[in-house]
């Protein structure tokens, strides 16, 4: 398994998608802050854009990771059935359990590596251009000082990644079943982002309008949890909520996936 | 008694309504070079995928190094190597990057394998070339450098020449008979350019509509190709009848459009026109001739298309 891996890792810094997809994530987030720096050379005199503001802006940003982690599943997989490469590892006897899983991991570790890059280009690039608030601007916006701002925006952006992350778990092993199930990788990619907006909109209106049963079951949708996340604080309780339906979209779009593929013909 | 690499017992392939693989029995021993022999869609490329683990059977038992669960057939397979239709592998990689991925995967130790493999092919050279901008014929030989670079027991080759120019196929034979030579590895290939298989394989087995027609070694094949009296006649079933009851011999064929071959009285031609005649067979025409594989291939696939059609 940790040859799949290795070899998976490999592969993918091999790959200019990767060094592409992780320079506009760079970029992205340089954009971000060069925009809230034009923002704050134009206003005068009070000075609200910081970095601990900016890092309370990218929560905002965050839902979009849901989407965004089609990104690692295809820069991993993407036209692995175009190709034609997994008949080279079934041939040597290398399990379909271990060809799933591998690409699970990889994908994982390269969604935290761009999470990484995009937190830490955008946290820099914050303390360069923007700076930490004067002491009067903290006290004035936060009524704590310079530090403790700073602290509580990055404590915030703890909290949030620890919610989202099984959410983000949760999407990224639905991508990988996509991909795995459904041969063209374009179509793979429309499937998954169908699923995430189409069936929790369905449900949502079902519960409305025919039974609500239905809400109940919105209720269970990644989608819904990850729109709950910004509205008011984030008790434990929540969090909870978020880890285990969460992890159940995981365990369950894992289990159909690898289920389905071990029986795929592989061509 | 040499040992048995690959079993196989009514291995079935079905898609749909259509029966890929029919019933097919097989047995390949250490050592051996077997040709694989049919038309296109015939099923080969099936049975080589159901022995390499792409695919699964429907019906039937496949055996590989005496191992036949899922679990120890996967753990098998990695004394195998594989070259399936055409090679495939990462657009933009490198040889050598292509290799080390799978040189990774696979738990080779050394990155000497790589080279070595390189070598073997003649793609040592290819430095900084993707994958993509390969011709048909480096693709082949990348293909063949990966089947080859965990120094296999058992290799399997689906059509492994196409591409080849005249002086890699003549390479690419002779790196086979090599291996066949010094490491004793076994070869299952398939090849529609049946002049070249004829250079190489030890055994042979011929397909046709996914059921295995016959399975036989070169020399029984030799044997079965050698010269013969080929008569066209105006009725098969009363010439058969009069050559075992009036010549009192059995050594003959029934071929489809009215044709029989004799392997016996090669050398008196006149008695046995004379006896047909004699005995109200029409004969049209008789010639003498002698067969190669090609030919042996082409009348077995006929001869079993008029078998079906009579119901025999």
């Amino acid at each position: 398994m940790l040859r799949s891996i290795q070899a998976e890792c490999y592969k993918v810094v091999h790959r200019p998608y990767f060094w592409i997809t992780t320079a506009l994530c760079a970029l992205f987030s340089l954009g971000v802050i060069f925009c809230l720096y034009l923002i704050k050379t134009e206003a005068s005199g009070v000075n609200p854009v910081n970095l601990p503001f900016a890092v309370t802006a990218l929560l905002f940003g965050m839902p979009a990771g849901i989407y965004l982690v089609i990104l690692g599943v295809d820069m991993v997989f993407s036209e692995q059935y175009k190709y034609n490469t997994l008949k080279n590892e079934a041939s040597f006897g290398i399990g379909r359990f271990r060809i799933y899983a591998s690409r699970w991991v990889v994908t994982l570790l390269v969604l935290a590596a761009l999470y990484l890059v995009l937190v830490a280009v955008y946290t820099l690039a914050g303390l360069i251009l923007l700076g930490l608030p004067s002491q009067a601007d903290a006290q004035a916006m936060y009524g704590v000082d310079v530090g403790r701002s700073v602290v509580n925006a990055f404590r915030s952006l703890g909290f949030y990644t620890l919610s989202a992350f099984p959410l983000w778990l949760g999407g990224m092993s639905l991508a990988i079943a996509c991909y795995f199930l459904i041969t063209n990788s374009t179509m793979a990619g429309f499937s998954y982002i169908g699923i995430l907006m189409l069936l929790p909109m369905a449900l949502d209106n079902l519960g409305k309008y025919v039974d609500p049963v239905f809400t109940s079951l919105y209720h269970l949708t990644l989608t819904y949890h990850m729109d709950q996340l910004l509205l008011g604080d984030l008790p434990w309780s929540k969090i909870g909520q978020c880890w285990l339906v969460g992890l159940s979209w995981a365990v369950a779009a894992t289990a159909v996936g690898a289920a389905l593929f071990s029986r795929k013909e592989i061509k | 008694m040499s040992e048995v690499i690959l079993h196989t017992q009514g291995l079935t392939r079905r898609y749909g309504r259509t029966l890929a693989l029919d019933h097919a029995d097989l047995s390949v021993e250490r050592g051996q070079i077997f040709g694989l022999v049919g038309r296109n869609g015939a099923g080969k490329t099936t049975l080589i995928r159901l022995i390499s683990g792409q695919s699964h059977p429907t019906a039937g038992e496949l055996t590989l190094f005496g191992a036949s669960t899922p679990a120890a057939l996967d753990r098998e397979r990695s004394r195998t190597g594989a070259m399936v239709e055409i090679p495939s592998f990462y657009p933009y990689l490198t040889a050598r990057q292509n290799l080390e991925y799978y040189r990774i995967q696979r738990g080779i130790p050394g990155k000497a394998c790589v080279d070595e493999a390189l070598e073997q092919v003649r793609l040592a050279d290819t430095g900084k070339k993707k994958f993509k901008t390969f011709s048909l014929g480096m693709k082949q030989r990348l293909g063949l450098a990966l089947a080859l670079m965990n120094h296999p027991e058992f290799l399997l080759l689906d059509e492994p020449i196409n591409g080849l120019d005249p002086e890699g196929i003549v390479e690419f034979r002779e790196l086979l008979l090599r291996l066949n030579r010094e490491r004793q590895t076994t070869i299952l290939i398939s090849s529609h350019i049946l002049s070249e298989l004829s250079t190489l394989a030890t055994h042979y087995a011929f397909i046709e509509k996914g059921r295995v027609l016959e399975s036989v070694s070169a020399d029984h094949l030799r044997e079965k190709c050698r010269e013969c009296l080929e008569l066209t006649v105006d009725d098969t079933a009363k010439a058969a009848r009069v050559l075992e009851e009036q010549l009192g011999t059995r050594d003959f064929e029934v071929l489809p459009h009215n044709k029989l071959r004799l392997y016996t009285f090669l050398d008196q031609p006149q008695t046995v026109n004379r006896c047909l005649l004699e005995n109200g067979v029409g004969l049209i025409s008789a010639q003498q001739r002698d067969s190669n594989l090609e030919d042996y291939f082409l009348s077995l696939i006929g001869g079993h298309h008029a078998a079906g059609k009579e119901g025999f």
